[in-house]
């Protein structure tokens, strides 16, 4: 029988260990900062961000001493207000992103590793056809022609991005199906379900999760610049893609608006970029992703 | 060898096709009537339709997707609503630019990213590799508009340095090239650290130095040679990487290239140059891959095909 304290002491080594990687530390503490300010965005900023206010337009950046933190806009909304409502759209749009084309692409790869022959060359060429339009090309055309609108970016994002999941699994379950411990499944009749879940599944979960990290930045990325090309996210809702393509008309004059909302998507797409290496070397040292 | 090149050919003549039909039918059934973006506000009824017979919308989709490629075998590509010119003119007018600064942009992450890579993985785990990987991470993460402007409102309007925007002397390649190669030189300095590492671990390393060699010979001599195949992979990443990218940079610096067309185009609803521009690309980037594979075979003898 296994010490059932002897596999709590394991976990907490392995917390312990992960707590001692930098990268995985500092950014962890940048998204929970950015998840804190996109739940408590209404405590945070007293400012209404689509409350537009044309006697206090393109205010700059008053720091503590002034109403407005990072100034306003051309139409006078404050911009802190609308970057904490922007990590809302952002964060929200990335996870869900990531979470369907991560169902979908982990699905098929299940289905192509394990049956393997006529199943799989079908969803590999389908793969291949989809790699060879480039992402942001590929959703450029498709959001252009049904409309900016947040159902629809994520809808046309997760589509786009079910490929990468879908090779790793493939690949994975090929090398697991080798391997004798699923011979011995079968042998004493697990059911298909079961070895899919437990015996598949189960040994997949930490590559998984490095890829979803990883993803996670390049959707978030890929979001902000849809929606900077003003074929993503509608421009009623405040997003940090849309709100650079605001501040340009006022580059010359207004260098904030247009720097602070570009910051944001660098510093998330930063911090979850650190994590994510920091869960590739953590989790897989020979580092070969 | 010549079987593989014959099958690989069949099967992107196959991807092109479905290519083809999944982009013909996509615009189609989606929302908007290029006739009516075509025509002014006060058009009639009638003459919208009129329009639609004279452009062949009206007809049955599979009647259209027959025109189509009909047009396509004898390599016709069609006629632009929005330009009302050959669709390959148009393309053919624009795409110059576009490789001219994808291919500025390729040189500057190769000539910067490979030297980053490779002293990333000589000097891996110390402040070296740490730099050179922070830059790495950097490049990956930046929003390539925002950085776009970020050079802008640095040297355009604080020192004026470069031309903000447009397209003529090489003061205008400047800043649009060093955007789009943040990137690609990130992919490229990353991809070539980890190639090296693998290298530096081979046999042959280890008897190179055995037998005396300088440090900085092993690594040019017996490194560098054999860090061939993993570049060839990264360049051909990029050519994708470095077309997705040029959208965004046309559109941050006006430059007239495949980029800010292909935004006219779907605002437009140009089916043809839509169709042809989706066509051209993954032709471009199927191409590549192929050439790739091959020249994997021509520099380590011991791949077979």
């Amino acid at each position: 029988m296994l010490d059932n304290r002897k596999v709590i002491s394991e976990r907490k080594k392995k917390i312990q260990r992960i707590l001692r990687n930098p990268r995985i530390v500092w950014g962890g503490l940048v998204i929970v900062v950015l998840l804190f300010g996109a739940v408590f965005a209404p405590y945070l900023s007293s400012k209404d961000p689509l409350k537009q206010n044309l006697l206090s337009r393109l205010m700059a950046p008053q720091g503590f001493s002034g109403p407005h933190l990072l100034g306003t806009d051309s139409l006078g909304r404050d911009i802190f207000s609308r970057i904490l409502y922007g990590a809302r759209i952002s964060l929200t749009v990335g996870f869900l992103t990531v979470i369907i084309s991560g169902v979908i692409g982990v699905m098929l790869g299940l289905f192509a590793g394990y049956y393997k022959g006529k199943t799989d060359s079908i969803l590999s060429r389908a793969a291949d056809i989809q790699l060879s339009i480039p992402v942001i090309i590929m959703a450029i055309v498709l959001l252009a022609m049904v409309g900016p609108s947040v159902f629809n970016i994520i809808m046309v994002m997760a589509i786009s991005r079910w490929m990468l999941y879908f090779r790793l699994v493939r690949s994975l379950v090929f090398s697991l199906m080798a391997s004798p411990m699923i011979d011995a499944a079968r042998v004493i009749g697990v059911s298909r379900r079961r070895l899919f879940v437990k015996h598949l599944l189960a040994n997949l979960w930490t590559p998984i999760i490095v890829v979803t990290t990883q993803q996670m930045a390049q959707i978030i990325l890929l979001e902000a610049t849809l929606s900077f090309l003003g074929v993503g996210i509608p421009p009623s809702v405040p997003s940090w893609g849309m709100m650079v393509s605001q501040g340009r008309n006022y580059i010359e004059t207004a260098w904030w608006v247009i720097t602070f909302p570009g910051l944001a998507i660098f510093v998330a797409t930063l911090a979850i970029n650190f994590v994510g290496d920091g869960l590739r070397d953590f989790l897989d040292p020979r580092r070969r992703f | 060898m010549t079987l593989y090149i014959l099958k690989r050919l069949g099967q992107a003549l196959v991807a092109m096709f479905v290519v083809a039909l999944a982009v013909f039918l996509l615009i189609r059934w989606a929302p908007g009537d290029p006739a009516r973006l075509m025509l002014p506000e006060t058009a009639s009824k009638e003459e919208v339709e009129a329009l639609r017979v004279r452009l062949g919308l009206d007809r049955p989709l599979p009647v259209q997707f027959g025109w189509f490629l009909k047009d396509l075998v004898n390599l016709d590509l069609g006629t632009s609503f929005f330009y009302n010119r050959p669709v390959a003119e148009i393309i053919g007018l624009h795409f110059p630019r576009t490789a001219l600064l994808g291919g500025v942009s390729l040189v500057l992450s190769l000539v910067i990213g490979i030297p980053l890579g490779i002293i990333a993985a000589v000097k891996e785990g110390r402040l070296a590799d740490f730099v050179a990987m922070g830059f790495a991470v950097i490049g990956q993460s930046v929003p390539i508009f925002w950085l776009g402007f970020m050079l802008v409102l640095v040297f355009s309007i604080k020192f004026h340095w470069f031309p903000t925007s447009g397209t003529g002397t090489w003061q205008h390649l400047v800043l649009p090239a060093t955007t789009l190669s943040a990137f690609t030189m990130a992919l490229i300095s990353r991809l070539v650290r980890s190639g090296m590492l693998d290298i530096l671990g081979e046999d042959y390393i280890r008897t190179a130095r055995a037998k005396g060699l300088s440090e900085a010979l092993v690594i040019l001599r017996h490194g560098f040679r054999n860090l061939m195949i993993p570049v060839v992979t990264v360049v051909g990443m990029s050519v994708g990487v470095l077309l997705a990218g040029s959208v965004v940079t046309e559109a941050v610096f006006a430059w007239p290239g495949v980029g800010l067309m292909i935004m006219t185009a779907v605002s437009a609803r140009d089916y043809p140059l839509i169709q042809a521009f989706t066509l051209f690309v993954a032709f471009v980037v199927i191409c590549v891959n192929l050439i790739v594979d091959l020249l994997y075979v021509y520099l380590d003898p011991r791949i077979r095909l």
